[in-house]
This record gives C-alpha cells, structure tokens and sequence, in this order.
C-alpha cells in the first residue's frame, strides 16, 4: 500500500514534468488533475517546477548594439564582395563556356587538319598528335589558369576577419 | 478561428519564401533585418549552449556570415529560426571539435562555472531589469548544474517556444531523445533551483 502511495507520487512528479514540457497525452493528464486534486504535497512539488521554469524564462540575454552592427556591417560587406567576385568570374564561365563549344565542335575538323598537314610536311606521327593535343588543350589550360589566378584573390578578400565587438 | 489560424501559417509560409528567395539574391537588406529580427534570440541560445557569452558572440558572428554563404540551402519549407538554429549549433560543435572536446557538455567543463551566463559587465544589463540578484543567483546556480545538452533543449522549448519536431530538427535528434532530455532537464532544473533558492 505504502509503495503503491510512493509509486503515485513519483508519477505525478513525472507527469507534471511532463506537462510542463508539453509531453503528456489526455488521459495522463487527466490522472494528473486527480491526483493534484487530493494530493497537497504534490501540487507543491508541480509549483516548485512552474516556479524553476518562469525564473529560467526571466533569464534575459540580449545582443549589444556594436555586435549586431558590426556583425551587420561584415555580412554586408561580404554580400559586396561576393557579388563583385562573381561579377569578375563571370568572364572567365563565358569564355570557358564557349571554349569548350568550339572543342566540342571542332575537334574532328581540328584532327584532319593537323593529320593532313602532317602528313603533307612529312612531319612524324607522334609530332603532329603532340601537336594537335597542345593546340587542343590550350584554351582550357587558359581558361583554368585565369580562373585560379582570380579565385584566391577573392577568396583572401571575401572573407572577412572576425571582429570581436568588444575589440 | 480556424481561418485565422491557417492565415497565420500562410503568412508564415509566405515569408519562410521570400527570406529563401533573398537569401538566393544575397539581400544585404534582408540580412540586415534578419540579423536585427533574430540577434537577441540566437545570442541567448548560443550563450545557453556554449555557457560562455564571448564565444557565443564570436559564434553568433560566424552563424551570420554561414548563413550568407549557405543560403542557397535554405529552401522555405522550414521555419527560418529552426534552420537559424541548426546551422548555429554545427557552428559550436565544430567549434568544439576543432578544441578537440568530444561533446557539447565539455564546453561547460571547458570555461568552468564562474563564466557561465555572465552578462557584459558594461552598461545596464536587462538581466538586472528583470529579476532581483537574489532569483538571478538562484537561477544561475540551477543552470550551471545542468549539461549543454539539457539546457540547450530546456532553452529551445521555453525560450524560443518550438516545438518538439522543430527541436528534433534543430538537434538533430528523435524526437523520443529530445523528450527524454526536456524530461530530465527539468527534472534536474527542478532540485537544483530549489537548492539554489
């Protein structure tokens, strides 16, 4: 009897946890309401947990003003940038856009090309091939080499150091 | 009352769109009110989470600029504070990782006690506007004993008031996991302010 006293009383500190949280299905909270309504020491137990949740709910932390400003002044900044780093590598997707349209196009013509003028200058297979490989390549290898020339250029610039507000 | 409620939800839907599609665009305007919108809820978060409010403020920087650079991810379906959250709770367990602590709940072994939950000791703190130094010791006292875990749940059900699925997404866990750390949160909250007190 006396554990079965103990046992209700545990529950109802449960359930009124539970309840707090949100976590409690009707016919709990229905156990809930009839228990409390006989039992003086829980309904203590249950204020003393709404009490602990409204002190934790007057904790209030707010933002400084020269965080939030400073933070909205970087993240600005970085939007600027980004844009202006997408604006210069706009060139550079547009070129090697259309390089790589004109290999897809011209490869074949290109291979003639380069297999009748080597054979018409007698110049050996594996020179002409090399040959055709480099002028082939070529626009790529640019395209590529202008694109990591400009990335960490904007990369360094983009990102901004973190300034502590306080600083 | 049905129709007002669902007119909220389409207000909400509506605008979960457009801050998407500035985010996409790269807004400056939008981030600036979105930054203003949401600053005090997300410091109060992260100062709950990482128990020390210079980090947080380092990581509430860093959550911004992320969320400048990762907004194409964001794609309106979600509430933009639940998404806010996730990518400012990676921040502090990459943060943490990088410390090479293994949990959340090192950071609090980390900073120690005597940090936690500090207000800037400059200017008048709301804090002090609010609750007299007796409750905000009492209060004080209670959340340090408690784990990031806990707290970090404890905040988002009551602070930010979401609900348990949207704590589940913010945390990235079942929600059975988020109801059994509000459980226990609460019922380690419970003793510990009735200590303190």
């Amino acid at each position: 009897m006396a554990r079965r006293f103990s046992d209700e009383h545990a529950r109802a500190e449960e359930l009124a946890g539970s309840r707090i949280a949100g976590i409690i299905s009707d016919a709990e909270n229905q156990w809930l309401d009839n228990h409390l309504a006989e039992c003086p020491a829980c309904v203590a137990e249950a204020e003393q947990m709404l009490a602990a949740i409204s002190a934790l709910k007057t904790v209030s932390i707010s933002a400084r003003a020269q965080l939030v400003q400073n933070t909205q002044r970087q993240v600005r900044n970085l939007c600027v940038q980004t844009r202006q780093r997408r604006r210069r590598m706009r060139p550079v997707w547009v070129s090697s856009a259309l390089a790589s349209a004109w290999m897809a196009c011209a490869t074949p013509y290109l291979w003639q090309s380069f297999d009748l003028t080597g054979h018409w200058l007698h110049i050996p297979d594996l020179l002409w091939q090399m040959g055709f490989l480099v002028t082939w390549f070529t626009p790529a290898l640019t395209g590529a080499a202008v694109a990591l020339w400009l990335r960490p250029h904007a990369a360094e610039k983009a990102r901004p150091q973190m300034n502590r507000a306080t600083a | 009352m049905f129709q007002t409620a669902s007119r909220v939800v389409e207000c909400t839907l509506r605008e979960n769109v457009e801050i998407a599609r500035g985010l996409r665009r790269r807004d400056p305007e939008l981030l600036d009110r979105l930054i203003e919108r949401y600053q005090h809820r997300l410091l109060r978060y992260l100062v709950f989470l990482t128990g020390n409010r210079d980090l947080a403020e380092d990581i509430f920087q860093e959550t911004w600029i992320r969320v400048m650079e990762r907004g194409r991810q964001y794609n309106g379906k979600s509430k933009f504070d639940t998404w806010l959250f996730a990518i400012a709770r990676h921040l502090v367990i990459d943060w943490s990782r990088k410390k090479t602590t293994t949990s959340l709940e090192a950071l609090q072994e980390q900073y120690g006690n005597e940090h936690s939950f500090d207000v800037p000791a400059t200017g008048p703190s709301p804090f002090d506007a609010v609750t007299s130094s007796e409750s905000r010791a009492s209060v004080q006292a209670a959340l340090r004993t408690l784990d990031s875990m806990h707290r970090e749940v404890l905040v988002l059900r009551f602070h930010e008031e979401l609900s348990l699925e949207e704590i589940a997404t913010v945390t990235d866990a079942p929600l059975s996991t988020v109801k059994s750390r509000l459980y226990r949160g609460l019922a380690a909250l419970k003793p510990a302010f009735a200590e303190a007190s």
